[in-house]
């Protein structure tokens, strides 16, 4: 089924068309990756697919909402994790969770089932006392990550979830990833790591606005002529 | 070129640096790697001059940071971490200016770096917060290379940047390598790891590994085992539940466990059948560089107090 469609969709700020005539899908449960150069509006079309930033041409549904009539509704349903981690630096891991459980409007019981079925997975409960800011790199972002998550929202939306985190630190996150859409919820990440891409169930490769190719890792490795994903950034037109 | 012993530097109680000690030869590529926070920048500043106050000695040509700042700045190019420069100038005001600085005339940049200038010189007029990550990149690149420096510093040069001008980036830098040019550039990207001659592996201020990248692939001391065909997470945790292959680890689609005297080959295979794991495909692989990295970052035990 799929979660995710648009048709023609496209955004402009004022001559700049930052997204042009996308049309997309993306099923329910796979991990769909956005790869591009900067600039080729992967982040533009993201903030659309969320309802944070309004389309001014063609049309989407997310989880079954319309993506310009109803973006209320749509950010009830999805989980969002930003490039720039936005976790509130004074305050202790167990305050960061509790001051995100009650924006997304979870109760008491709810907050502590949610956090303690995600400690048991991840090494945050040791460091649960500690500042946000006292935490090294990995550990920062496997807390924005559990954030993300912690309303088990059905679709996830990942800015660069793995970008300045050393190999054991990535393999964390991925494992969380994988068990997230293992547990049925949709993964939509852009990422400049193009080992990463093929951690991907489907990649959508965009340029200029335009989505470039879209296909399984294979396929657009096979578009490349099977000299990896990076000749795909060099071809006109695959 | 470059020679250092037993670096270390702290700020406060933190510890940034801890007895960090290498030699770069010249012509040669030296690359740091390392996550957000593991002294990478901190290594940058002390190789640059501008941290003066540490334990240890470092040697650039054989002068000493502390003590020949001014001659050795003639010696080096440094192409910071975040961009360097003039937002407001064009491409070509940005490369006039510090050719200036140094006294040298922006021809030799035009000349002797053809291909680097070639693919800048089209926005030579466009102010340069116009440019893209990659041509910003490489007009900084081209800035620290004015007074023809013996070595070139790039501290993250790639970050942030996409994949195709992450490949340019890299193939001008082996360009200037062959010229001579001696490069000291740092990523967390571990496929740029086949750039360079050497790599030293920061992590939380220690050195964890110095080699080049093919000695790190021979020395890997265990015949390694790939799983695939099942659901990544259904796959590692059927595995990470059996205390015999507790060591396994996800590698994107499969997951990965290195073989010693607890576990064998066999014993995968016949785990998996008895799991009903029946579309499980078990095989030897080599390691890759991700295998050697994970595998000494997991035989370290994490130092808790080593933030705060």
């Amino acid at each position: 089924m799929e979660i995710i469609t648009t048709h023609e969709l496209g955004k402009s700020f004022g001559s700049l068309k930052a997204v042009d005539r996308v049309s997309m899908f993306v099923e329910e449960g796979e991990i769909l990756g956005i790869l591009g150069a900067n600039g080729a509006g992967k982040t533009t079309l993201i903030k659309m697919l969320c309802g944070t930033l309004k389309p001014n041409e063609g049309s989407g549904q997310v989880a079954g909402f319309d993506i310009a009539a109803e973006s209320g509704s749509i950010r009830h349903q999805i989980g969002y994790m930003s490039q720039s981690v936005s976790l509130l630096e004074n305050m202790t891991v167990t305050e960061n969770i509790e001051f995100y459980g009650s924006i997304y409007r979870m109760n008491r019981k709810q907050l502590t089932t949610r956090w303690n079925e995600l400690q048991g997975m991840v090494n945050l409960g040791s460091h649960r006392h500690k500042l946000a800011s006292e935490l090294p790199s990995g550990l920062r972002q496997m807390l924005a990550f559990v954030i993300s998550v912690l309303h088990s929202p059905r679709l996830l939306f990942l800015d660069e979830p793995t970008s300045g985190l050393d190999p054991l630190s990535r393999t964390d996150i991925w494992q969380q990833i994988y068990r997230t859409a293992y547990q049925g919820t949709t993964v939509v990440m852009s990422t400049h790591y193009l080992d990463e891409a093929w951690y991907c169930d489907r990649l959508i490769l965009m340029e200029n606005g335009r989505i470039k190719a879209q296909g399984s890792p294979e396929y657009l490795d096979s578009l490349a002529g099977g000299k990896g994903l990076v000749q795909l950034f060099f071809m006109s037109q695959p | 070129m470059i020679v250092a012993r037993h670096i270390s530097k702290s700020y406060r109680k933190q510890r940034a640096l801890h007895d960090i000690s290498f030699q770069v030869p010249e012509g040669s590529i030296f690359g740091i790697m390392g996550a957000n926070g593991a002294g990478k920048s901190t290594l940058f500043e002390i190789m640059t001059t501008l941290l003066p106050n540490f334990k240890g000695e470092l040697k650039i040509c054989g002068m000493d940071v502390r003590l020949h700042k001014k001659e050795i700045h003639q010696v080096i190019g440094y192409v910071p971490g975040r961009f360097s420069l003039y937002e407001e100038l064009t491409t070509e005001e940005n490369l006039s200016f510090f050719a200036r600085i140094y006294g040298c005339s922006v021809t030799h940049i035009h000349k002797n770096h053809a291909s680097l200038w070639e693919s800048l010189s089209p926005f030579a007029a466009s102010q340069t917060r116009y440019l893209s990550g990659g041509m910003k990149q490489k007009l900084a690149v081209c800035c620290a290379l004015v007074h023809d420096p013996a070595i070139l510093f790039l501290d993250e040069p790639t970050t942030g940047i996409d994949p195709r001008s992450r490949h340019e980036l890299w193939q001008e830098l082996s360009k200037l390598r062959k010229r001579g040019v001696t490069i000291l550039a740092s990523t967390h990207y571990l496929s740029e790891v086949n750039n360079m001659d050497q790599v030293l592996f920061l992590h939380q201020g220690e050195q964890l590994l110095l080699d080049t990248p093919q000695r790190l692939l021979d020395d890997y001391d265990r015949e390694l085992v790939s799983v695939t065909g099942l659901h990544p997470y259904k796959l590692f945790t059927e595995l990470k539940n059996n205390a015999k292959m507790h060591t396994c680890y996800l590698s994107g689609k499969s997951v990965r466990i290195p073989l010693d005297d607890q576990i064998k080959e066999d014993d995968i295979r016949s785990f998996c059948r008895n799991a009903r794991l029946t579309s499980a495909v078990v095989q030897r692989v080599s390691p890759g560089i991700e295998d050697v990295f994970i595998r000494h970052l997991s035989q370290i035990k994490q130092p808790v107090t080593s933030w705060k």
